[in-house]
């Protein structure tokens, strides 16, 4: 007798007792073993519950239905991938690699201000405006990155005030990110970047003393009350939601999640970032600073549970790393996260112009650079043109090594639907753009989050918190 | 032990082979050796199982004998207890693995058109 329906491609893997079962719409369903047997074997009862989520989620469909069904699929799977449509969104400028900040985890390799003079000249910033503008994506994002860019301000406010008309000749719309430590803004600054709804990315490690053991500046004023002073500053010009903040955990961090999380509730931010410490520059996975991804996890996770009651008890604060893999799982969208991405977001999503002209595919790829490896080097804006950077043989190789679809141990991962690899981290890990290291930190911190949030979903407290995370 | 043959543990039977597996593990041997019927898992599965392992750091030989694949990992250095979760991992995965291979084949098809509805018309355009 011919089978009633026919299997979809999905990939699967056990969770909790239970089998989860993704597909590359990025639906998930999660099924007891003995109906994922009767679904695999094809003997599912077509009145079944079962049956019916599978058919739905288009993890099966009737063999005479197949045509009309992979054409819906078609279109979910080319809205979870629109990020590949437009080409490169954000464009990251590093005006200068001076920094009034010390931080004990500097993965920008920045040098003390007084000592580095390098600062992005007119002529660079203009041929830098001008590879920006060739772009075909209409909806940019330029974000400045350092050493601090406010030391480089003037640089700063011409490049906005450039691009911001060369958008309008070119059709294009622009929004403006300035990663800043806070340190040394003015209210005049912060006045023109109201002007050009700039929004402020800033760090705050947690309460004063971690803060301050983290984030010193070479000047040995009290980091934390500058921080502080020009945080209440910053909002009364830009108000509360132009201005978001991020945090590393390093060695001093960890088992402070509490501390960390009641930080950011005290100074009023409605969200935070997570992020562990990144292999380049002073954060050296052998340095006395770092820790081992295990330790990370076990934080993270018990993070994740006090930000969640937290938000049980009527505070709101999203977690945003937890957020965008939520948006993965839980709408049909493509996120802009250009580190969780298949291929990797590096140059087709995102690239990085450094203060001398040189592109890279990636920040990470700059942090490379200045460890002496321009693997992610794509060229010069005051040499290249835009085909020979963005259409050059250095971005297919990275693009073609990282698709994660085509890798052995990500291809069969029930999570694969909402990853990607980091073609910076498979290059440091084994000198190749494609992931040869199975079950890597990265990847154990990855499932671990994800495991982690589908174990969280099932949880009737848990869920309106991260749906709620997921929508915005 | 009808489920050892030659040192080699026939996991034809997952329950019975990870109980002699827990019981009769050598922990001073370096390398655990597993036999399995050619009729239960696939060599694509088998292979699929050996190379995810091997991603992870262990080394496994694989042969073939008549209706059998033997496989031999290579333990060295580990607890016991490594060595029993490792065993017991390269045996759910095997299971799993066998559905991935088996599906995989009837999804070829499927997924190329799927890629070609979703992309042609993009790049098309």
């Amino acid at each position: 007798m011919m089978p009633q329906y026919m299997l979809l491609p999905f990939q699967f893997g056990p969770i909790n007792g239970s089998m989860l079962l993704t597909n590359d719409c990025g639906e998930f369903i999660i099924l007891n073993q003995d109906a994922f047997d009767s679904f695999v074997s094809e003997n599912l009862n077509t009145q079944s519950d079962d049956y019916l989520n599978l058919k739905s989620k288009f993890f099966l469909c009737s063999p005479h239905e197949l045509s009309s069904v992979i054409d819906l699929m078609a279109i979910r799977l080319r809205t979870k991938k629109a990020h590949l449509l437009d080409f490169t969104a954000l464009h990251m400028i590093v005006p200068t690699i001076a920094c009034n900040g010390n931080c004990v985890y500097c993965q920008a390799s920045s040098r003390k201000d007084t000592e580095a003079k390098a600062i992005m000249t007119r002529q660079t910033a203009d041929a830098v405006v001008s590879m920006i503008m060739k772009s075909p994506n209409e909806y940019l994002k330029i974000e400045f990155q350092g050493g601090e860019p406010l030391l480089a301000f003037p640089v700063v406010r011409y490049i906005i005030e450039t691009s911001f008309k060369q958008a309008l000749l070119h059709n294009k719309r622009i929004q403006y990110v300035v990663c800043t430590n806070l340190q040394m803004v003015t209210a005049k600054q912060l006045k023109f970047f109201k002007k050009y709804q700039v929004q402020i990315s800033t760090s705050l490690d947690g309460p004063k003393l971690l803060h301050n053991l983290n984030r010193p500046v070479h000047s040995g004023e009290d980091s934390y009350e500058l921080f502080t002073e020009n945080l209440r500053l910053a909002r009364s010009i830009l108000g509360n939601e132009s201005i978001s903040a991020l945090l590393t955990i390093t060695r001093a961090s960890l088992s402070m999640y509490k501390e960390i999380v009641d930080a950011y509730v005290d100074l009023g931010f409605h969200s935070l970032f997570f992020r562990c410490l990144n292999p380049f520059g002073r954060a050296d996975p052998m340095s006395s600073i770092s820790y081992n991804v295990d330790e990370f996890i076990e934080d993270y996770l018990n993070a994740l549970d006090y930000i969640i009651d937290v938000n049980m008890k009527g505070y709101r604060l999203v977690e945003e790393f937890a957020a965008i893999l939520l948006r993965k799982i839980l709408t049909p969208f493509s996120t802009g996260f250009v580190d969780l991405q298949s291929p990797a977001g590096a140059g087709i999503s995102c690239a990085l112009y450094n203060y001398d002209g040189e592109v890279y595919a990636s920040d990470e790829g700059r942090m490379l650079h200045e460890m002496g490896d321009d693997a992610f080097r794509l060229g010069s804006v005051r040499t290249d043109q835009y085909q020979d950077i963005f259409n050059s043989a250095s971005i297919h190789n990275i693009i073609a090594d990282s698709v994660a679809e085509s890798s052995l141990d990500c291809a069969y991962c029930v999570f694969l639907p909402y990853c990607g690899t980091d073609p910076v981290r498979n290059w440091l890990n084994g000198k190749s753009f494609a992931k040869t290291c199975c079950n890597d930190e990265r990847c154990r911190r990855l499932r671990s989050t994800f495991e982690r949030l589908f174990a969280l979903l099932g949880d009737q407290d848990a869920f309106p918190v991260l749906l709620d995370w997921s929508c915005t | 032990m009808k489920h050892v043959h030659d040192g080699f543990v026939d996991i034809s039977d997952l329950r019975e082979a990870n109980a002699i597996i827990t019981n009769r593990l050598d922990v001073n041997a370096d390398s655990c050796n597993l036999l399995v019927s050619g009729k239960m898992f696939t060599d694509e599965a088998v292979l699929l199982t050996c190379a995810q392992l091997n991603s992870k750091g262990i080394r496994s030989h694989v042969a073939e004998q008549d209706d059998h694949v033997r496989i031999e990992l290579q333990l060295p250095s580990l607890t016991e207890e490594e060595k029993k979760a490792i065993v017991s991992e390269f045996m759910s995965d095997l299971v799993l693995n066998q559905v991935r291979v088996a599906t995989n084949e009837q999804f070829k098809g499927i997924r190329d058109t799927l890629y070609q509805a979703a992309f042609l018309p993009v790049m098309k355009r």
